[in-house]
């Protein structure tokens, strides 16, 4: 989980790449344009956010990035990987393995308790796992939830429940986590507490893609790439990051006790 | 073979999650597969019992009555004139104790509903009337006191042993051994006491009877020189259809049936009766096999519909599964496993409710029942096609979703 994949020249070396990425949706005969031509790299251990206002094609991107869906033209390079060359399956072995997911919705199994939940990726790999609980119980324990096991979805705060995304999107230990918008239904100390947690992990060696409408947000992480109408306007590298540690330390008390979940 | 029991156990989660829909998906297969099975145990115990009691009767059995059937059907009232002549008699008894190779013994019956009397109580019962050899050829097994003898058929003798009902009926607590007892009113002494038969498989009492020489039933009760049916026991159950032809040419000897006339008589052994149960419960199981296909065909239905709302319900899980790296096949397997689980389940409730109610009907009734191993093995194979069946199509639907489509549904 920890460990730092460099290229051979000591460059950082390119973990995602799109060459003039394109998609359309199709309504019945209308099209509607979502990308237009997005060009991406992004280097191993980055935390970059992407920002725009609803409706520029941010989940779009997404989507392709984490191999969710297919662009209508163009390429994409996952690890040195041509995704557009690769079918279902493989795709699907790919999210399994190089990509975390984390929603604005949560989207976790509302039947399952959270050991269910964070254990579900293991479900799916192909590979034989070994000490599959440890490797559970650890991604649980490294989100601080180890208390609430047991619990379904429905019995946790929103951030507890953002929380357990993490730890599911973690658990198989992937090169990338793609977060979706992951503060946008928390309020904003939970939110700056899910941050702390995304920044703790990239220092740790994650790749982290974050989306988010949110000036405040973004600016926690290395570098804000704008999208504007299935375009990129322009990028911004965050000399200064805040740091949700810090934030939080300076938050009042009083509201720490009412806020406390 | 892992990840096969994770689904196992999924299926079984999210069936225990909508207990009062799962329970009503599966009514269709438990009472189809129930009703089949509780039906082939009351089918298969019913022949059981009507096979035994067929052998109770006695073993390897030729039954040779009067008149041909076909021929009287054929005939009309004219056979009415014509019966007269083909009665079976004394003579033709002996002809075939004389010629015949094939068989061990041969004994005539006749028999007729009879009004007992014993003291102040009466009672109305049946009289067979045979010779020594009816002990053998009807098994008559003596419990106590003798049957009647080669020299009570010759002379006629007024003696009778009876069966264990008309003991309760006539005589209660009292030793009937020795006793006096009136036929149609005529005196007879009863000089053995038969063991009981039980019922047969029509429900019948077979200890409602009384047997006496046959000799004394002709003369003395009906003023008879025939009888209603000759009784001959092959040797062996190999030889019973060719004792039955040589029984046969005997006969048409004795009688002087020319060639080319038909028979005035039947010759009839238990194989052919045998067979013709195999026939009727032929049927019987065909009728039983379509009431299966109906009733799984309608549960299989039930369970394809909820089915397919279940992966309507489930689509945004599906989305989430599929985003974590579910291939469409685990999602397939997943759905195709839970519809398994709904039917076999259901198979399993039904063979249960099958038991049970057929422990009610051997219980209640006068019908005996028989569970085997075979309808049950049919019924859960069956019930597992079904699901399989059935489930493909819901699980096909859920496999192919895109996963953003999925995960967008509402
Ligand atoms: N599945 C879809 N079908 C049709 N149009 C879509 C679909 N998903 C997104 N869009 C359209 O594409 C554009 C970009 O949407 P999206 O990527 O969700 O933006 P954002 O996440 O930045 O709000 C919007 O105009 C949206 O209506
Ligand atoms: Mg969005």
């Amino acid at each position: 989980m920890n460990e730092k994949k460099q290229s051979g020249t000591g460059e950082l070396r390119s973990i995602i790449r799109t060459r003039e990425l394109v998609k359309v949706y199709k309504i019945g005969k209308i099209e509607i344009p979502a990308l237009k031509g997005i060009n991406l790299d992004i280097s191993d251990g980055e935390f970059i956010s992407i920002m725009g206002p609803s409706g520029s094609g941010k989940s779009t991107l997404m989507n392709i990035i984490g191999c969710l869906d297919i662009p209508t033209s163009g390429e994409y390079f996952l690890d040195s990987v041509n995704i557009g060359k690769l079918n279902d399956n493989e795709l699907a072995a790919i999210r399994n393995k190089k990509i975390g997911f984390v929603f604005q919705t949560f989207n976790l199994l509302s039947r399952s308790n959270v050991f269910g939940n964070v254990e579900l990726p293991l479900i799916y790999t192909s590979e034989r796992v070994k000490d599959r609980r440890k490797r559970v119980l650890e991604a649980i324990e490294d989100v601080g939830l180890t208390t609430w096991i047991r619990h379904r979805p429905n019995e946790l705060s929103g951030g507890q429940k953002q929380r357990v995304a993490i730890a599911r999107a973690l658990v198989n230990n992937p090169s990338i986590i793609l977060a979706d918008e992951p503060t946008g239904n928390l309020d904003s100390r939970t939110g700056e507490e899910i941050m702390a947690i995304f920044q703790r992990l990239n220092r740790d060696g994650k790749t982290i893609i974050l989306v988010t409408h949110e000036m405040e947000i973004a600016r926690h992480t290395h570098r804000v790439i704008y999208l504007r109408d299935g375009i990129i306007p322009g990028e911004e590298i965050i000399n200064e990051q805040i740091s949700a540690g810090e934030v939080l330390r300076r938050m009042p008390k009083l509201e720490d006790k009412l806020l406390s979940y | 073979m892992k990840r096969f029991l994770e689904n196992i156990n999924i299926a079984f989660r999210a069936l225990f999650l909508n207990k009062m829909r799962s329970f009503l998906t599966m009514l269709g297969i438990i009472i189809g597969v129930g009703a089949v099975v509780a039906m082939l145990s009351i089918g298969t115990g019913a022949q059981e019992s009507i096979i035994s009691s067929v052998q109770d009767i006695g073993s390897n059995l030729i039954i040779i009555t009067p008149g041909n059937p076909e021929e009287e059907q054929q005939m009309g009232p004219q056979a009415m004139f014509s019966a007269q002549t083909s009665e079976l008699d004394n003579d033709d008894l002996r002809a075939i104790e004389r010629e015949s190779t094939l068989i061990t013994k041969a004994a005539p019956v006749i028999f007729s509903g009879s009004i007992i009397s014993y003291m102040n109580k009466s009672a109305q019962t049946t009289v067979y009337a045979s010779s020594e050899n009816g002990k053998d050829l009807y098994n008559m097994d003596i419990e106590s006191g003798q049957f009647y003898t080669r020299s009570d058929v010759s002379n006629s003798a007024n003696v009778a042993v009876i069966g264990q009902t008309v003991i309760k009926k006539l005589f209660g607590k009292i030793e009937p051994t020795g006793k006096i007892i009136k036929i149609d009113g005529k005196n007879f002494k009863v000089i053995g006491i038969l063991e009981e038969r039980g019922t047969d498989s029509f429900g019948n009492d077979q200890d409602d009877f009384i047997s006496v020489p046959v000799t004394t039933a002709q003369t003395k009760l009906y003023g008879l020189d025939s009888y209603n049916m000759i009784l001959a026991q092959s040797i062996s159950e190999k030889d019973i259809d060719r004792a039955s032809e040589e029984i046969r040419g005997i006969l048409r000897k004795e009688r002087g049936i020319a060639m080319g006339e038909n028979d005035d008589f039947q010759v009839r052994n238990q194989t052919q009766i045998m067979d013709l149960i195999g026939t009727i419960t032929g049927i019987f199981t065909v009728v039983i096999a379509g009431i299966a296909g109906i009733s799984l065909l309608v549960g299989g239905i039930g369970i394809m519909n909820i089915m397919l709302v279940s992966v309507t319900e489930r689509t945004r899980e599906i989305g989430i599964r599929k985003a974590i790296g579910a291939k469409n096949r685990d999602i397939l397997v997943q759905f195709l496993v839970e519809s398994i689980v709904l039917s076999i389940t259901g198979g399993i409730f039904g063979i249960i409710f099958a038991v049970f109610i057929s422990v009610i009907i051997s219980k209640f009734t006068i019908l005996d029942t028989s569970i085997t191993v075979v309808p049950i093995i049919i019924a859960l194979s069956f019930s597992t096609v079904v699901g399989l069946f059935f489930g493909i199509y819901p699980a096909m639907r859920a496999a192919r979703l895109n996963p953003i489509d999925a995960l967008r549904y509402e």
